[in-house]
Formats: C-alpha cells, structure tokens, sequence
C-alpha cells in the first residue's frame, strides 16, 4: 500500500487529512514537527508528503530545504490556509507538486493521490 | 434561521469588511461541512447593528493578529458548549465530556479559526490591493476581545448560527478589530 505523510502540528488538522488519505485508500504515517517529520522521512520512505507551512519552530518552507538538500525527490502538497499570492509562490519556488488551500476536501486528495505514482520500495 | 450583524464601522471599505466576514462564514460553512465531514445548516448571514454581539462569557475566542498598511484583529468565537458538541462530532463520540473530546476542543476551534481567518485577512488584503503579515492563531480571553473592540478605530462583528444535525445550533462569530497607531502610540 502507497504510504503518504502527514505533517501538521495540529493534532485535528492531522486527523482529518488523515482519514481523507485512509479513504483514497492509501497508507498514513503522522509527525507533529519539521523535525519529527525528518525523522519519519528517513525511517518510513513516504511516496507523498502533505505538509502544513505554519509550525512553531522549523516551519513548512523550511522543512522543504531540508529533504531537498537531503537530495528526496518525494512529491510535498503543501496544504495551509495561509492565501497568499506570496506564499504560494515562494512554496512554488522550491519545487512542491500541490498548494492546496485549507479547507481541503476530499477529492481534492483522491484527486491528487490518484496521479501520484508510488516509490517502488 | 441565522442572525448576524455587524457592529460599528465608518469608512469606504466597510463593504469591503463585510464582503470579506461573509467569505468567512461561507468558509467555515466549507469547513463544516467538507473536512469535518459534518451534516450541517449555515443560515445566510444578516447584516446589521447590534453591540450585543461581542462574544459572551464562557465562550472560546481565536485570535490572529495582522499588520501591514492596516493593523489589528481577526477572531473567531464559539461557546464552549458548542465547540465540546462539534468535537464529540467530529469523532463520532457519543459522550460530550470523554477525555478524547476535551483534549481535542482547544486544537479544534484553532483550526477552525486558523482557516476561517486567514480566508478573512487575505480576502480583505486582496480586495485592497494590501498584503499583510499575520500571526500564528491563538486562543484569547474574552476579556481581551472587550478592551481591543473598545479600543478600536473600526470593528466588524459577523454573528450567526450553524446547525449540526438535530442538535443546538452553534453561535459562530467572526470579527474584524482595525487598531488605530495614535491609539497605540499614545496608549
């Protein structure tokens, strides 16, 4: 079963996300932190990333640099409810596949699970 | 039926305020309904004057500070009771007052209002021309919503009800608090 990440410091914003992925049939894993996440990323080898951007401490964009300069090639959606026509931009300048603004729905995710091939483990 | 109102306001972008509440209110609607996979009711929010609409005792506020050319508040509120309801909701949990349930009502009403209100702001700084900086979202006091309303140089209050199934309806409130820097300056 294809594996995605879920990283959000909010424990409702995981759930929900969470059961979104569980319904597209597709395995979940959750970090609390950028850095928890890297932790995950190391151990589990995710084949999609859905990142929130605005964490205490090592926020999304950073989280980004870092398994960039890790060299993973791993798809990240960035999912916030941050709208801003700068925000996004900058996400997209550090090569994510999605932005998807908050509130997500459900097809949004299927949708974009569906055109995301798995890393052959 | 839904009641809301909007308290104060004076200038040339009060429609723009307005415009951007109900963006807000169509939001948390989407919120409700799409990632809280809940059955719910959204009345189409009313416009007008009512100071009583300030949020009340025992009811739990998110606030997110903005600045740029304009500074201030956006908040969220909703009683306590009708967050404890919405969470036991959200995890299919028949007992209101499960540990699960409290644990989960701060966290929830952040998100609420982490999405409600960066909407808000960015549909105001897009209908301005404007982009602000915002804060992480935060749980305040509602003594804390008083003095800023009190203190402020414009507000905009939009209140109404949501109805989740069969049950009470939920008071939502969102709020638009402009600060004047005199004010601030001068204390």
């Amino acid at each position: 079963v294809a594996r995605a990440l879920v990283v959000d410091d909010s424990r409702v914003g995981r759930l929900i996300v969470a059961r979104m992925i569980r319904n597209a049939g597709w395995a979940v894993v959750e970090a609390d932190s950028g850095p928890s996440a890297m932790q995950v990323i190391a151990e589990a080898t995710p084949d999609i990333i859905f990142l929130d951007l605005h964490m205490p401490g090592m926020g999304g964009q950073d989280v980004i640099r870092r398994i960039r300069s890790l060299g993973y090639s791993v798809p990240i959606v960035v999912l916030t409810a941050d709208a801003q026509a700068e925000t996004r931009e900058a996400c997209a300048r550090l090569g994510v596949q999605a932005y998807l603004n908050k509130p997500v729905r459900q097809a949004m995710i299927s949708e974009l699970l569906a055109s995301t091939p798995a890393v052959p483990s | 039926m839904s009641e809301a109102g909007i308290v104060g306001s004076s200038t040339a972008s009060r429609s723009t305020m307005v415009a951007s509440l109900c963006d807000g209110w169509r939001n948390a609607e989407s919120i409700f309904c799409e990632m809280f996979e809940l059955s719910v009711v959204f009345g189409a929010p009313e416009v007008s004057e009512d100071a009583s609409l300030a949020p009340q005792p025992d009811t739990l506020v998110v606030g997110m500070s903005f600045d740029g050319p304009s500074r201030g508040l956006a908040f969220l509120s909703l009683p306590r009771a009708s967050a404890r309801r919405l969470v036991a909701a959200l995890l299919g949990e028949s007992d209101e007052h499960s540990d699960e349930v409290l644990s989960l009502i701060a966290t929830t009403v952040l998100e609420l209002g982490n999405v409600v209100l960066n909407s808000v702001v960015a549909e105001v700084g897009g209908n301005l021309g404007e982009t602000y900086r915002f804060s992480l979202p935060e749980l305040i006091g509602v003594d804390g919503i008083d003095a800023r309303l009190a203190a402020a140089s414009e507000r905009f209050l939009l209140s109404g009800d949501a109805c989740v199934g069969g049950d009470e309806p939920v008071r939502l409130s969102i709020g638009l608090i402009l600060t004047d820097p005199s004010r601030e300056a001068h204390g």
